[in-house]
């Protein structure tokens, strides 16, 4: 399960507990637990981390639910350039990043072949997962061939 | 060309709960409803611990007597007095390692009990009760004092040692905004002047004894 689904779940279960009482107190105690539970793996996996050969934690960084848990938890040992290449080198077609830009969370790109074998959802689902930093994506196109022709498909002024 | 915007809540969510929780509301301990930053206190004698309380509760504990006499009001009086004053000497004889104590009557353990605020919170001290006595012998505040929800409050600096008569909870604060920003051995500049800040605003609402209104 990525951290986005398991976030929406917490949500789901946070809104339920603000159901059962009027005045906030079982959402406040559900945030507390989720915190709590938190904090204690984040200690635990902090040391964990810390113990690990560099080689050993670098061959974990590739899988989504380990990559996604250490960036929840500020311990994953590459910057945010890093893990958005690694992410669009998971992709099955190449994607390529143009720029990223950290104070608006937009990240550029451009698809170097017209291929179909991923959909940008599926480009923001691996950017979610390894760059949740990135809140806004710009697919540029490539640069298309175009039709010559001897006149316009639609004669000036026709539309009107 | 277009921006996506990507909407990730529970990515969102998981972040927000790895920050520190924020300050909670504090609540009424006898009804539940949330209280404002300037709610009143009640002193539970039998834990030792302050409570907060909404205004309709407090009113029921208000009565003498109320619950057993477990948990007790804490009055809104501040109270100077200047008549009487500690000298150097009296001080020195009460044993206060630093500039600034309080003291309060413990009426379940019928004893005097000394704190002073420093870096980890209030540290207890046994005072010398005969030492008090003469030191306090002829103050009317130190008459004035109601046990476990009053305490007097002492800060002694260049111009003398300034005694006032304060809810206990105010000594709490106090030692709460201290222990924020002490530094070092004595608390170092900055509570130096939260102190100073402190003090002046006790000053203020302080009145002299004998003009306090109704509790």
């Amino acid at each position: 399960m990525t951290a986005e689904q398991t976030g929406q779940r917490v949500q789901e279960a946070l809104d339920r507990l603000e159901g059962l009482d009027g005045d906030g107190a079982g959402r406040q105690a559900g945030e507390q637990l989720a915190r709590d539970l938190m904090d204690f793996y984040h200690d635990g996996l902090a040391r964990i981390v810390a113990a690990l050969p560099g080689p050993a934690l670098a061959a974990l960084l590739d899988d989504p639910a380990v990559a996604g848990l250490l960036v929840l938890h500020e311990l994953h040992p590459e910057d945010t350039g890093a893990r958005i290449a690694r992410a669009l080198a998971a992709l099955p077609e190449p994607v390529e990043l143009v720029g990223f830009d950290p104070a608006t969370g937009t990240v550029r790109l451009r698809r170097t072949r017209g291929g179909c074998g991923c959909s940008e959802e599926d480009v923001e689902a691996v950017l979610a997962c390894h760059a949740p930093e990135v809140t806004s994506t710009v697919f540029e196109r490539a640069p298309q061939l175009l039709q010559i022709g001897t006149r316009p498909d639609t004669p000036a002024g026709a539309a009107r | 060309m277009s921006t996506r915007r990507l909407a990730r809540p529970g990515t969102a969510l998981l972040h927000r709960l790895r920050e520190p929780a924020p300050p909670q509301a504090e609540r009424c301990a006898f009804c539940g409803q949330g209280v404002p930053p300037s709610h009143r206190h009640l002193v539970d004698t039998e834990e030792q611990t302050l409570t907060c309380v909404c205004t309709a509760c407090g009113l029921l504990f208000r009565r003498p007597g109320a619950a057993g006499g477990r948990y007790r009001h804490v009055p809104d009086r501040h109270l100077a007095e200047t008549g009487h004053r500690i000298d150097e000497q009296a001080w020195a004889s009460l044993g206060i390692p630093v500039g600034t104590a309080f003291l309060f009557r413990n009426s379940r353990q019928d004893r005097l009990v000394l704190l002073y605020p420093g870096p980890g919170g209030a540290t207890e001290s046994e005072p010398d009760e005969a030492a008090w006595r003469s030191a306090l012998g002829g103050s009317r505040l130190a008459a004035a004092l109601e046990p476990d929800v009053e305490a007097l409050l002492l800060r002694r600096t260049d111009t003398g040692i300034h005694c006032l008569l304060v809810p206990i909870d105010t000594c709490y604060e106090l030692v709460g905004r201290l222990r924020r920003c002490w530094k070092g051995f004595d608390g170092g500049a900055e509570a130096r002047a939260e102190l100073d800040t402190f003090f002046a605003r006790l000053a203020g609402r302080a009145r002299p004894l004998g003009e306090d209104g109704p509790r």
